[in-house]
């Protein structure tokens, strides 16, 4: 499996407008030796684009459950996100490896201090045929992204003023230069572009244009919505990139059982089916079937576990050493994760690789060493007692999230040998919510984190000192240090990933010392199609570069 | 016989009241809240959650909420969706009736063949014929549906491909006319399958208790004695005078003809009621898990009332103690 995720990522570098261009990744792969596989990626990348996109027909992808709505700028819901952003787009798009290409913004240039953006709009009409113009783009971003959009919440903290010097062009001046802005420009972002002729002066939460009528300007548009089964679109006729979408239809099956989706996959009544919304216990099926087609991509996520470092003897960093040293996390990727994902080397997931550091490595670091763990709780002074105990940790977990259960009793067997007694305490959601992230009554949580694409977007909010607020999915554990929260900092401020990923590199090092929150999983993001589907299925996040996908019918 | 009726209905009434307050309550009590579900698992901006709090009228406090819940619904008002920004009653009426559209071919079929099936097991009693259909019943009674239906759909979608697996009409290509309904037949041959089996069992299995039992009544001896074939002794009289627990296990079926199907809909992915339920329990949908409470418990008050009614048409045992005591 490791083989085949470092097959694609070779191909999807030398696909051509992807990342750095061909020339540049062979005098990259000449100079380390590597020549001979660049070349065959370049040979299988000559045979995907031989393989003509085909017009018509229709694709059914598996949905969770009904959208609440089409507009992606007012929640982060796969639901809504997956057919939302067929129909609103935004200035930018994510590709395959994080990075922001244009999408309605054809171009774009930073000033020097990377404080000043300044992006020329494609010529692009709304799906009602009225012409979107740069004030649509200062309507969304300050009256709708700003105030709804989670993900864009940072980056209007930042904006100070956004002009429209003509209806092409627009202007974004920011106080201080904020690394994840192109990024978060996209629909992904919260950041989709909406027609001011159709929300201004309504609530966006309650208008017809996010809710039952959506007017975008994206390749598909709205045809049918049949609540509890289906959402159909179709192709919008006038999309401003000549010759796209390719397929006719998109139909959004509402599937709520994770077993019925595989069989409809197998049964070829849809023909793709989104990492979040598929088994990862099906994966192997998937794989063994000829009719079948898996691609690992998507927002990484991680699964962590959260320690409170507020109780003791959690505060002790050389505890928490301890602690991860006992555990054998390749045993946990075995048993719980089928296998897949991979082991997390350190806090920045590796699929974000120009923010990732590969030298540091919680691994090496502490290596499982059950003996070793046992030493280092003795010299932190904490003695067994007659029952063999040194001292008790609550692990509080959701019982509907897969495999936390079993994470739950791996661990109470792990930390069990060293003198640990870890007792399981498993709620709804909303329990996990209450205890871990509103009471902070726990000491050891496991959760499942998305990276969001950027650490200033998903990562950062696990670390930093601002963080530690009484809200769902922040710094619940309540580790605080100056150092790390400047570099976090530091690498949301630079302009380019380059510059950007060095303070990132930086942290992952001090955060590997203190571990506050112990990086267990790189989660496998494993998206399954049939093998008719074609072009840039499960393409970055999985959710958009769909008018680039194409069907045999 | 109307004073029986009315007091019937006072009960009713009561109880559908009893079922609104404490439907609101226990939704609200829950832990967690339809906020975190609307926006989804990403910290939102804290103007933005105040704001749907208001909007939701969940910054009042509870009495109040539930107050104006109350005199909602004495204008017959059941509120509206949070989640799908819709009136409550008519995602639920939607919805409901595509649930009858499995449940009550299911059910008729099912109380049709239970009884049937137990009136041929009860002639056989002990023999061959009544081992093989009561242990068929019990197997209909305690087989998984999720399970059974999962395998129905791997035998006949997946590797026979007569079937389809999910929904209720094909997506890709729907046809029109007769093309349709029998597209829609095809899609509602496998979840049918599944609940009327289970129905059929519960049927079948008290049915053949009662006519068993009447079997050995003394008027039975008395109709052979009068030299009556043994089908007229079953169909005529045996059968109308065991119908009793047969009437009301019907009726406590069709009580739970809108829920009784949630797992066969979550499976074949059938739009029905159950399906709401279940995203309204994940998205905390307060107005639509409260409307559907009470939905559902008002069918379930009148399945019992009419069922009672019933009663009293099927047995004129009943009709003549009801009028005696008026």
């Amino acid at each position: 499996m490791t083989d085949e995720r470092a097959d694609t990522k070779t191909l999807i570098r030398t696909l051509p407008g992807s990342g750095p261009g061909r020339r540049e990744v062979l005098r990259w792969a000449a100079q380390i030796g590597l020549l001979a596989p660049a070349m065959l990626a370049a040979a299988r990348n000559a045979a995907w684009a031989q393989e003509a996109p085909k017009r018509g027909g229709s694709l059914i992808m598996v949905n969770g459950a009904d959208p609440t709505g089409f507009n992606p700028d007012i929640t982060t819901a796969i639901t809504d996100y997956l057919v939302g952003s067929q129909i609103y787009e935004g200035l930018t798009e994510i590709d395959q490896d994080f990075r922001p290409v244009p999408r309605l913004a054809k171009s774009w240039t930073i000033s020097e201090d990377g404080t000043l953006y300044t992006f020329q709009l494609v010529p692009a009409t709304w799906q009602d045929g009225q012409k979107l113009t740069s004030k649509d783009v200062k309507y969304t971003l300050e009256q709708v992204s700003a105030k709804y959009g989670s993900k864009f919440a940072a980056a209007a903290a930042r904006i100070k003023t956004i002009s429209t010097p003509d209806e092409a062009t627009v202007v974004i001046q920011l106080d201080r230069p904020y690394g994840p802005l192109l990024f978060t420009l996209s629909s992904y972002g919260n950041a989709a572009i909406l027609p001011e002729h159709l929300f201004g002066g309504t609530n966006p939460l309650d208008s017809p244009a996010s809710r039952t009528a959506p007017v975008g300007t994206g390749p598909f548009m709205l045809a049918e919505f049949a609540r509890g089964d289906h959402v159909t679109l179709k192709r919008n006729p006038t999309y401003w990139q000549s010759g796209k979408p390719y397929l006719d239809e998109m139909i959004f099956k509402v599937i709520p059982d994770e077993a019925s989706r595989v069989l409809a996959l197998k049964s070829g009544e849809v023909d793709f089916c989104h990492f979040y919304y598929y088994p990862t216990s099906h994966v192997a099926e998937a794989k063994a079937d000829p009719k079948l087609q898996t691609r690992e991509h998507g927002v990484p996520e991680n699964r962590v576990l959260v320690m409170n470092v507020r109780n003791k003897p959690l505060s002790d960093v050389k505890v928490r050493q301890a602690l991860f040293t006992a555990i054998d996390r390749e045993f946990i990727r075995q048993s719980v994760f089928q296998g897949l994902g991979e082991v997390q080397k350190n806090a920045i997931d590796s699929r974000i690789p120009w923010a990732h550091d590969p030298n540091v490595d919680l691994g090496k670091l502490y290596p499982f060493d059950p003996a070793q763990a046992a030493k280092l709780l003795d010299e932190a002074g904490l003695h067994a007692d007659a029952n063999g105990t040194r001292f008790e940790l609550r692990y509080v977990y959701a019982i509907a999230e897969p495999g936390d259960e079993a994470i739950g009793q791996l661990l109470a067997q792990m930390w069990g040998k060293i003198g640990v007694k870890l007792t399981l305490q498993g709620g709804t959601q909303e329990f996990l919510v209450q205890r871990v992230f509103l009471d902070w009554d726990f000491d050891v949580s496991p959760e499942s984190f998305t990276t969001g694409g950027d650490p200033a977007l998903g990562v950062a909010r696990l670390y930093i000192s601002s963080a530690i607020t009484k809200r769902p999915y922040v710094n619940a554990s309540g580790y605080s240090n100056p150092e790390v929260d400047a570099l976090f900092d530091q690498g949301a401020g630079g302009s380019t990933p380059e510059t950007r990923g060095v303070f990132y590199k930086k942290v992952s090092a001090l955060l590997a010392r203190d571990i506050p929150t112990f990086p267990i999983c790189e989660t496998p993001l494993v998206n399954v199609a049939g093998k008719q589907v074609h072009g840039r299925w499960a393409w970055s996040t999985g959710y958009t570069w769909w008018e680039s996908v194409w069907i045999d019918s | 016989m109307g004073t029986y009726a009315l007091s019937r209905l006072g009960w009713a009434a009561a109880m559908v009241f009893g079922v609104a307050v404490l439907g609101f309550l226990m939704t609200h009590l829950l832990p967690g809240n339809p906020i975190d579900a609307l926006v989804g698992d990403f910290p939102a901006p804290p103007a933005f959650v105040a704001q749907l709090r208001v909007e939701f009228g969940l910054d009042k406090p509870l009495s109040a909420q539930l107050l104006l819940y109350l005199g909602q619904l004495a204008h017959g008002n059941l509120g509206f969706s949070f989640v799908n920004r819709q009136p409550v009653l008519t995602l639920i009426l939607t919805r409901a009736v595509t649930t009858l559209d499995l449940m009550l071919p299911a059910l008729v079929i099912a109380s049709v063949l239970g009884v049937v099936i137990a009136v041929t097991s009860a002639a056989h009693a002990g023999r061959v014929a009544d081992t093989t259909l009561s242990s068929l019943t019990l197997i209909g009674y305690s087989i998984p549906v999720f399970w059974l239906a999962q395998i129905l759909i791997v035998l006949f979608a997946v590797d026979l491909g007569w079937l389809p697996a999910q929904g209720i009409a094909s997506l890709r290509a729907p046809r029109s006319g007769m093309g349709a309904f029998l597209d829609a037949l095809e899609h509602l041959v496998l979840p049918l399958f599944c609940v009327t089996i289970y129905y059929m069992a519960i049927v079948a299995r008290i049915a053949r208790s009662s006519v068993l039992e009447m079997l050995h009544q003394d008027f039975v001896l008395t109709a052979r004695a009068k030299g009556l074939g043994e089908g007229a002794i079953l169909w005529r009289h045996v059968l109308p005078n065991g119908l009793m627990p047969v009437i009301t296990v019907i009726g406590y079926n069709f009580g739970y003809s809108l829920t009784g199907a949630i797992l066969t809909e979550t499976v074949f992915g059938w739009p029905g009621l159950g399906g709401l339920l279940v995203s309204s329990i994940e998205n905390r949908d307060y107005p639509v898990l409260t409307g559907i409470f009470l939905f559902v418990a008002t069918l379930v008050v009148v399945a019992n009332l009419v069922t009672d009614l019933v009663y009293a048409v099927a047995d004129p045992r009943v009709r003549v103690a009801l009028q005696g005591a008026a």
